[in-house]
């Protein structure tokens, strides 16, 4: 029985066996809703240094507009739709990629970042539309001190940044040539790798079970998704847990086989006594590696699985009267995430990975990459004001670190400059 | 293996895990702790004092519903709205939320144990500019000392992000573990800058400088001075309308009789010839309408009239 199936199966056995309601479905009521995020951001990659006002944190967290309503219709029935916009820097209209820290933006666009209708009733809620999709944000979210805006587990700061340093042959290759996904080629970086809005359907099922919510979902083309979330108290601590996984059918275009798969996990404590708080993220991807136009004895797709984790420690309370203030330790790990191999080239080399997320040009196909590893470092503040306003600031060091099985790898991978971001930014709420 | 047995494994799976889930995670001990409870933030339910400097409470307590309800209600802070007038001010619950707390807590309260406090997050849902829905949250925690109801307002008006929440959440259970402040015996929250309690039997906690989110409520005062200032403003509103009844009848009084004044100086002067002098038609025009204004009677209009017909 093969996963998508699975999953459906799922899905239905939930459906015959659920008798909870629905919370929350009662009366008419629309609402206009969001949060505006803009930062400025020091970046200083090794060669140069600038400073730059950027819409911040890409689409997951970036600025957005929602306009949301429901009503109620016979037979226990609600009807809902959801529209969310996305003002954003032009060259993240869409949501598709994010900060390049680009120092001539001055200009910003509009997307529909979704554009959904939903019933809801007894047996759950089906949305349809372009929407998040149960594995978004899996690894994001269960970040119990919800200070999602200064970091997440997924790298938004400098992706589309040129590396420095680098040698003859690997110009032009940025940060997120080295964080690609396989499962949703280019449309996630390091982890949330099922990370934007796509057009489909999903199934919420009831709350079967206190504190646990399941849901499953088909998009465009042929990516099935499932979640399981769970929230509650453990040994006295707030505790959050979020499980996903994700298939893709058709293979997507970095992975150049018939599948890949995607699985992430987070977990979140926080003792609301204290403050303290810790969240852990882990990510793992695995691609078919069958690429029918490989040559035979030629290897092909460099990238037949990634993992990448991150965690984040910190304390939030609140230290003085304007509201709650956090101060938090981030690190992550994102590994062989150097793209998956398109056709090959030559007998014996080593296929070129898309950049698809940056815009700017693949690696070039040079012999000898075997593994990548990207470090993420940080550590960040986040000042409430009250409940409707934040102010963050955060540094963070990129690192890279290429495995080579060739001179000619180790010249052109070996000598990347690390680069280190200073930003601060804010969120207003409403 | 079949395709339908693969389904009856994932049903037993889900049934299983979620078991093994919940004894471990202690969800029954979460239901004793429970009051009242409708969704992830909304609640009211029991847990362990925040501190123990202050001793143990006086629990379990016994106490009349509406004691409480009035207590709740004389609750307020000035109104700082767009459109309200110096003078206004907001209860701090609305009538919704003094309703809940005043069934739940008196059991809530019989229940108690000393080294319990009670804790609430309330959400308070206002229609706003263009119908929009508007949302927030107060949050605080409440126990008994010295026969006397301690209220602490950790959070008001905490904003509720509905954006955020449909992000967070698309089940649509909108379960977003917000972290509210249930207010402390130590940290002063620093909500409120003024009150306006006006009350026999609340008071701010008065410690090193006057803790502005915390009240001491003698319940059975509070209330009884919140009824009686009710009574006292419904006679007052009611005293105010004879009042103004009767100014109006007195300023209608005085209109007709200048204007009776000023019809018979005219009528005066028409018998004189004088400058005003009016014909015979005005005359009895005018007299008729002295007459629709009842300003004189049907006997001294048949008399005038009679001596303005003479005239001819």
């Amino acid at each position: 029985m093969n996963k998508s199936k699975l999953l459906i199966a799922m899905a239905v056995a939930s459906l015959v066996s659920s008798q909870v309601a629905v919370a929350d479905a009662g009366g008419d009521n629309w609402s206009i809703s969001g949060w505006i995020n803009e930062a400025l951001t020091y970046y200083d990659d090794g060669t140069g240094s600038d400073i730059v006002q950027n819409s911040d944190n890409g689409t997951t967290l970036g600025s957005r507009i929602t306009l949301a309503g429901s009503t109620d219709i016979t037979g226990g029935l609600t009807a809902g739709f959801e529209v969310i916009l996305e003002p954003s820097d032009t060259a993240n209209v869409l949501g598709l990629g994010s900060s390049g820290i680009d120092d001539n933006q001055n200009a910003h666009d509009i997307g529909v970042l979704g554009n959904s209708f939903n019933l809801s009733g007894g047996f759950g809620k089906v949305t349809v539309g372009l929407q998040s999709m149960p594995t978004d944000n899996i690894a994001v979210l269960e970040d119990p001190s919800l200070t999602l805006w200064a970091s997440i587990s997924p790298v938004f700061r400098g992706n589309g940044q040129t590396i420095t340093g680098l040698g003859a042959g690997a110009t032009n290759t940025t940060w997120g040539s080295f964080l690609q996904c396989l499962t949703v080629p280019g449309l996630g970086i390091g982890i949330d790798c099922n990370g934007i809005y796509r057009s489909g359907i999903r199934y919420d099922l009831p709350e079967l079970f206190p504190g646990v919510s399941i849901a499953v979902a088909y998009a465009n083309d042929d990516v099935y998704d499932a979640n399981l979330k769970w929230k509650g108290e453990m040994a006295g601590l707030n505790a959050q847990l979020a499980l996903g996984f994700a298939t893709n059918q058709a293979g997507g275009t970095n992975a150049g086989g018939n599948e890949a798969d995607m699985f992430a996990i987070q977990a979140g404590l926080m003792d609301t006594g204290t403050g303290i708080f810790g969240s852990i993220a882990y990510q793992i991807e695995d691609a078919d590696n069958t690429a029918p136009t490989c040559a035979a004895g030629v290897t092909c797709g460099t990238g037949d699985d990634t993992d990448a984790y991150w965690l984040k420690v910190g304390i939030k309370r609140a230290f003085n009267s304007l509201g709650d203030t956090s101060l938090a330790f981030q690190y992550g790990s994102y590994n062989d995430q150097y793209g998956a191999g398109t056709t090959a080239a030559v007998a014996g080399t080593i296929q070129a990975g898309t950049n698809a997320i940056s815009g700017g040009a693949a690696l070039v196909a040079n012999p000898g990459i075997v593994g990548s590893e990207v470090e993420r470092i940080g550590f960040e503040v986040n000042q409430y004001f009250g409940s409707r306003f934040i102010m963050y600031g955060v540094w963070e060091n990129l690192d890279l670190d290429v495995d080579c099985s060739s001179v000619a790898c180790t010249t052109a991978y070996g000598g990347a400059d690390e680069l280190d971001t200073f930003t601060l930014g804010g969120v207003f709420f409403f | 293996m079949y395709k339908y047995q693969y389904i009856i494994i994932i049903i037993l799976i889900s049934y299983f895990s979620s078991a093994f889930g919940e004894a471990l995670f202690g969800n029954e001990k979460n239901d004793k702790n429970i009051i009242w409870k409708a969704g992830l933030n909304r609640y009211i339910i029991f847990e362990k004092q925040d501190s123990g400097k202050f001793g143990k409470n006086d629990h379990p307590v016994n106490f009349e519903s509406q004691d409480i309800k009035y207590a709740l209600a004389a609750l307020s802070i000035p109104d700082d709205s767009f459109f309200s007038l110096d003078d206004d001010t907001v209860n701090i619950f609305t009538v919704q939320q003094i309703k809940l707390l005043s069934d739940q807590l008196p059991k809530g309260f019989s229940n108690a144990r000393p080294d319990q406090d009670i804790i609430f997050v309330l959400e308070k849902n206002e229609s706003g500019f263009l119908g929009l829905d508007e949302s927030s949250f107060i949050a605080g925690r409440m126990f008994f000392k010295e026969g006397r109801l301690n209220l602490i307002i950790g959070e008001y008006e905490f904003f509720r992000s509905k954006a955020f929440e449909s992000f967070y959440d698309g089940s649509g259970r909108k379960a977003v573990p917000y972290s509210f402040n249930f207010g402390s015996r130590t940290r002063d929250s620093k909500n409120f800058d003024e009150i306006f309690i006006n009350l026999p039997g609340i008071e701010n906690k008065k410690a090193n400088k006057i803790r502005h989110d915390w009240f001491v409520i003698d319940l059975k005062v509070a209330a009884k001075a919140y009824v009686n200032r009710e009574n006292r403003g419904t006679e007052s509103i009611q005293d105010k309308k004879l009042e103004a009844e009767a100014a109006k009848l007195a300023r209608e009084r005085r209109l007709m009789r200048a204007e009776m004044a000023r019809m018979r100086k005219e009528m005066q002067e028409d018998n004189n010839g004088g400058a005003s002098a009016k014909s015979i038609e005005e005359r009895i025009a005018t007299l008729e309408q002295l007459l629709d204004k009842e300003l004189i009677t049907k006997e001294e209009y048949d008399t005038k009239r009679k001596e303005i017909l003479n005239d001819i």
